[in-house]
């Protein structure tokens, strides 16, 4: 009698990148509980100075300014995220944004909720509401919160976005800090993630818009062998959760990429070394 | 030149984990530029609080405070902050041990925050907030 084989993953993908989700999500989340628990007197010692801001490379970004032009840092930023701001800059300059498609937790379960979506309209629907055009144009709203974020916090030296921040309101529901703006704010993200893949970060993330740039930089690329690709269809373009047209480009370096590597041959794409990370190549 | 998964997937863990891992052991997250931050955290504001001497000997602790009994017999609890900020500047009294603190009530809570604690038997100061009231743990106190 034959066993049929065991797969854990029974499905092609990108599990690395799964699993390093979940390990950011999980680390972020305990990180904000621990913290509400030692302000109360209770929680773990382990990492009990750390608050949610420590752990933001954006913040890196907002203090920038009062850095260069008085030496401080505004309000609750810390020094580690400028630190984690360099080295998250160094790894979208290598490999593009991964912090995007690999840690960042609001990504991350903005995907969880698309999972659900997906599941429940199929693979034809989901992701596929809003008009080509409309996408086009939509896309390029988060360049104007990113411009109106740094204006609002080099103007005040205050962390304004932290107000409708969804990142913040999702590991600070709990605690009160988080304001009703933020909290909406990451509502209609989740409920509209049933519908569109990734929507905070395909219209609005003023970090995904900074970061989305090194595309345009970035030494290792998503590559595509049309010499190697002998379908007609466009299996790589799509699963693609950015909307990328991967099949009609030989080198992608679309501001949108977020290097989950979902396209690729080691997971969507059926043709063996087809599509993959490779080092430089201009589109 | 390739990169599978696994291997992005190394790079990530590496570069982020070592990220925090290394401004953890820096404690780099508690200091807003090592003291150069405006600093309004913890429910401290940038005014100089009304600071309250207060005396009288330990009867209870907790991980961030005790609790005293004053003179009149009042039993008066005082924060005073992070444990492990506590352990470092060696503050470690017995339960009896007779204290006089310096502390105020910040804005929207209702035990008091200890700026200093003296131990009447030694005269041994010690310090947690500054003169703003920032928690000296936290690196937003003013220097």
């Amino acid at each position: 009698m034959k066993f049929p084989k065991f797969q854990l993953f029974p499905k092609r993908g990108i599990w690395a990148r799964k699993i390093v989700q979940v390990l950011f999500f999980a680390l972020i989340a305990f990180i904000s509980v621990n913290h509400t628990l030692v302000r109360n007197g209770g929680g773990f010692d382990f990492l009990s100075s750390a608050s949610l801001h420590a752990l933001c490379p954006f913040g890196g970004v907002e203090t920038m300014f009062q850095l260069l032009t008085t030496g401080g840092l505004i309000k609750k930023v810390r020094d580690s995220s400028i630190i984690l701001l360099g080295l998250v800059l160094i790894l979208s300059l290598l490999l593009g944004p991964v912090f995007c498609g690999w840690v960042c937790p609001l990504g991350t379960i903005q995907e969880w909720f698309g999972k659900l979506g997906r599941k429940w309209l199929g693979n034809k629907m989901y992701n596929k509401f809003v008009p080509r055009k409309l996408d086009q144009v939509l896309r390029y709203l988060r360049y104007g919160v990113f411009a109106w974020v740094l204006y609002a916090t080099f103007t005040s030296a205050q962390l304004v976005f932290q107000s409708y921040d969804p990142y913040f309101a999702l590991f600070n529901f709990w605690t009160g800090e988080a304001t009703i703006t933020a909290m909406l704010i990451l509502e209609s993200a989740l409920l509209l993630s049933l519908l569109i893949e990734r929507p905070w970060c395909k219209y609005a993330c003023p970090f995904g818009a900074l970061l989305g740039l090194s595309n345009l930089f970035r030494l290792f690329t998503i590559r595509r062998d049309a010499g190697a690709c002998n379908l007609k269809g466009d299996a790589c373009s799509m699963l693609c959760p950015m909307n990328i047209d991967i099949s009609k480009k030989s080198v992608i370096r679309d501001h949108q990429c977020i290097t989950c590597m979902e396209c690729t041959s080691e997971a969507r794409c059926p043709v063996k070394d087809a599509v993959y990370l490779g080092l430089g190549g201009m589109e | 030149m390739r990169l599978n998964s696994k291997v992005v997937g190394i790079i990530v863990l590496a570069v982020m984990f070592g990220g925090i891992y290394l401004t953890a052991g820096l404690g780099w997250w508690q200091t807003a530029g090592g003291g150069r931050g405006a600093g309004n955290h913890n429910g401290a504001g940038e005014s100089p609080p009304e600071v309250t001497v207060l005396r009288g000997s330990i009867i209870s602790s907790d991980r961030r405070g005790i609790t005293i009994a004053a003179a009149d017999g009042q039993s008066l609890y005082i924060e005073l902050g992070n444990p492990r900020y506590n352990r470092s500047i060696g503050f470690a009294p017995q339960l009896g041990e007779q204290v006089t603190a310096q502390a105020f009530i910040p804005e929207g809570k209702t035990a008091y925050s200890a700026v200093t604690v003296t131990l009447d038997r030694t005269g041994q100061v010690y310090v947690f907030r500054d003169t703003l009231g920032q928690p000296l743990w936290s690196g937003n106190h003013a220097e």
